[in-house]
């Protein structure tokens, strides 16, 4: 796994990050984000699930 | 044993120095492990809560009869409604003075009522005619407005658990 380090380091070094870092409000508000994206992905992949199972 | 501010109630004092509370916030294991079972189980019963309800928006599965997907919904959104209760219990007990004190936490409590508030008012009087508009692409009115009151609701507990888990204010 040692050959993606620089990658990584290189995206911890980006202005983007940096800019997350600095604030405050950046991360709680893309987590946020996150978490309701995810909240809707997981629901939409259960109600296939059961209409694949169910509906049909 | 936690400094705790005098404003805060001897019960809440009382969960954050326990034992079992100072076990859960102090494990390494045990708060992400309660964290994780949160809001897996809150990806499932929101999850599947917010799909029925663009379904009563009519914005979504119009040709699915609204009672098959409530039908085949609940228990796992009640489950899932369950596991989160219990869990978020446990990381309030074990964050019970933080909680306290936080505004969005008292919101999240607030948009929680809201939320089991609306359920209860579809599933007891909106849902009695739902033999009338089941199999309708858009649903009347008032199956529309609880729809909306949950997504709403939904949302905002989402919104003010972070707020409050990264202290914003």
């Amino acid at each position: 796994m040692h050959y993606l380090l620089p990658f990584f380091k290189w995206t911890d070094s980006t202005w983007l990050a940096e800019t997350m870092r600095g604030s405050r409000l950046y991360f709680p508000l893309i987590e946020t984000f996150h978490l309701l994206a995810l909240t809707l992905l997981f629901g939409a992949i259960l109600m296939l699930i059961f209409a694949s199972a169910a509906w049909s | 044993m936690q400094e705790v501010p005098a404003q805060v109630p001897a019960i809440i004092e009382w969960m954050q120095n326990s034992a079992f509370g100072t076990g859960i916030r102090e494990s390494v294991w045990t708060f992400p492990v309660v964290e994780t079972t949160h809001v897996l189980s809150l990806a499932v019963s929101v999850g599947l809560l917010i799909w029925f309800d663009l379904r009563l928006l009519g914005w979504g599965m119009k040709h699915q009869p609204i009672s098959r997907i409530h039908k085949q919904i609940m228990p796992y959104v009640v489950a899932g409604f369950f596991i989160e209760v219990v869990t978020g219990f446990l990381l309030f007990w074990a964050e019970a003075e933080k909680c306290y004190l936080s505004v969005f936490f008292r919101a999240k409590v607030l948009f929680l009522f809201l939320a089991a508030f609306n359920a209860i008012i579809f599933e007891f009087r909106t849902k009695r005619t739902i033999g009338n508009w089941d199999k309708f692409p858009v649903p009347p009115p008032q199956a529309r407005m609880a729809g909306w009151l949950s997504i709403v609701s939904w949302s905002a507990v989402i919104v003010a658990g972070r707020a409050t888990a990264y202290n914003l204010f």
